[in-house]
């Protein structure tokens, strides 16, 4: 591939509907699909690109019916984890160890993509205040344990908390997965 | 710790990550303050969908996980490689359109040519007839009338002949046949079941009327390895043998 060609290229609305995929999808896929292959960071990615590509492709029809992409990605990239699994199940002599199992079932759709949204309004907070959750909640850590590893004041986590929180509550409202 | 409880600790009392002493003073501030009474009350709505993400997210890190920026390029790359497939494919079409344009005279012209066998045929030997000495004749016994149009040739003699009169089907030839006796045989063809010439005008053009083949006059064309002089005469008769008319020179 040559260069200029390729610089050239990412300004078509082929190269803009691509990015606008990856900017509104990418990070929220990514985390599902982490989940159902065990945190296996380069497969997530390697399904996540190949999800994408998928989308970009069917794009005409995706648009025609709005609000319908989320559930389209994820259908489609559990269907390439799946078939994934069944690949590597019919090498032999390597032993996966994901199992079917972990895999959701098609019930748990709805449940990724509510646990999608929420990861929405998590991304869409400030850095400083998604910080303060992770470090603290998420880690499992009190406030001032997580002072200590980001060497601010422990009143700072605490307030960065409570604006965190208030910022998650509107925004899940607004997104109507609480009310 | 020794900071008071202030009103933005309820936050962190929500999701039960102050410490158990620092939790302790803050029970005791919220017992007297109504505003972050019903603040927490409104927090703990959170608490739940909060606690759904922590369990299906057992490595935090993948909470913000973004893509490294090598998954965009190769995105992008992907977009490329279908661009550039487009392109090709598209390469193809008209490639093929190309072939399909480059077959497509002799398509036409066979199906010109079949539209009007006869047309193409007779207009070419009815020159040639049209171009000739021409000799006729009326079988008295068939009736069928037979005129031959001759043309001297370093080889021979090239030979029309306008055929009417004539009932089908049958396989035809005419012959000529030399002041020496020997019989050369000028063209071969076969009158359909129309025949031709039958139809009363004779100025049919190979089948405007009555049918395709009814109603004109057959022409037709070969050559005889006689020269003109030396041809005594030219029969039509039919392949089993039969006389259907003799022109005589």
């Amino acid at each position: 591939m040559r260069k200029d060609a390729v610089v050239a290229d990412r300004t078509s609305p082929d190269e803009e509907l691509m990015r606008a995929l990856y900017e509104e999808h990418a990070g929220p896929l990514l985390a599902f699909v982490l989940r159902q292959v065990a945190g296996d960071r380069q497969r997530a990615e390697d399904v996540v690109q190949e999800t994408l590509v998928r989308a970009w492709r069917n794009a005409d029809r995706l648009r025609g019916t709005p609000g319908s992409v989320r559930p389209w990605l994820v259908t489609v990239a559990r269907r390439i984890v799946i078939d994934g699994h069944r690949s590597r199940q019919a090498r032999p002599r390597e032993v996966d160890p994901a199992p079917l199992e972990l895999i959701p079932a098609a019930d748990e759709i709805d449940r990724a993509l509510r646990l999608m949204t929420i990861s929405d309004a998590l991304g869409d907070l400030s850095e400083a205040h998604r910080e303060a959750l992770t470090e603290t909640y998420f880690k499992g850590r009190t406030v001032s344990e997580a002072a200590e590893a980001l060497g601010v004041p422990a009143g700072t986590v605490r307030s960065r908390v409570f604006y965190a929180l208030r910022s998650m509550k509107l925004s899940l409202e607004e997104r109507g997965v609480t009310g | 710790m020794t900071e008071p409880a202030r009103h933005t600790d309820v936050g962190a009392y929500a999701l039960g990550v102050l410490g158990d002493a620092d939790a302790g003073r803050f029970e005791e501030h919220l017992a007297d303050c109504h505003r972050c009474a019903a603040e927490l009350d409104g927090l703990m709505e959170l608490t739940p969908v909060l606690a759904d993400l922590r369990e299906a997210t057992p490595d935090p890190g993948a909470l913000s996980a973004r893509p490294r920026p090598a998954l965009l390029d190769g995105l992008l790359g992907e977009v490329a490689a279908a661009r550039r497939a487009r392109r090709t494919r598209r390469l193809c079409l008209a490639a093929a359109a190309a072939a399909l344009i480059v077959a497509g005279p002799p398509v036409g012209a066979a199906l010109v040519q079949r539209d009007a066998p006869d047309h193409g045929s007779v207009s070419a030997a009815r020159q040639m007839y049209e171009d000739g000495e021409k000799i006729g004749t009326v079988d008295p016994a068939t009736k069928v009338e037979a005129t031959v149009s001759l043309q001297p040739k370093p080889w021979g003699t090239h030979v029309a002949l306008r055929l009417g009169h004539v009932e089908g089907p049958r396989s035809c030839d005419l012959v000529a046949v030399g002041k020496n006796g020997e019989r050369q045989t000028v063209t071969t063809w076969a009158v359909p079941p129309g025949g031709y010439g039958l139809g009363g005008s004779d100025e049919g053009k190979g089948g405007d009327k009555g049918g395709r083949w009814g109603s004109g006059p057959l022409y037709t064309h070969g050559g005889a390895a006689l020269n003109r002089e030396d041809i005594s005469r030219f029969e039509v008769r039919t392949l089993d043998g039969a006389l259907l008319a003799t022109v005589r020179l």
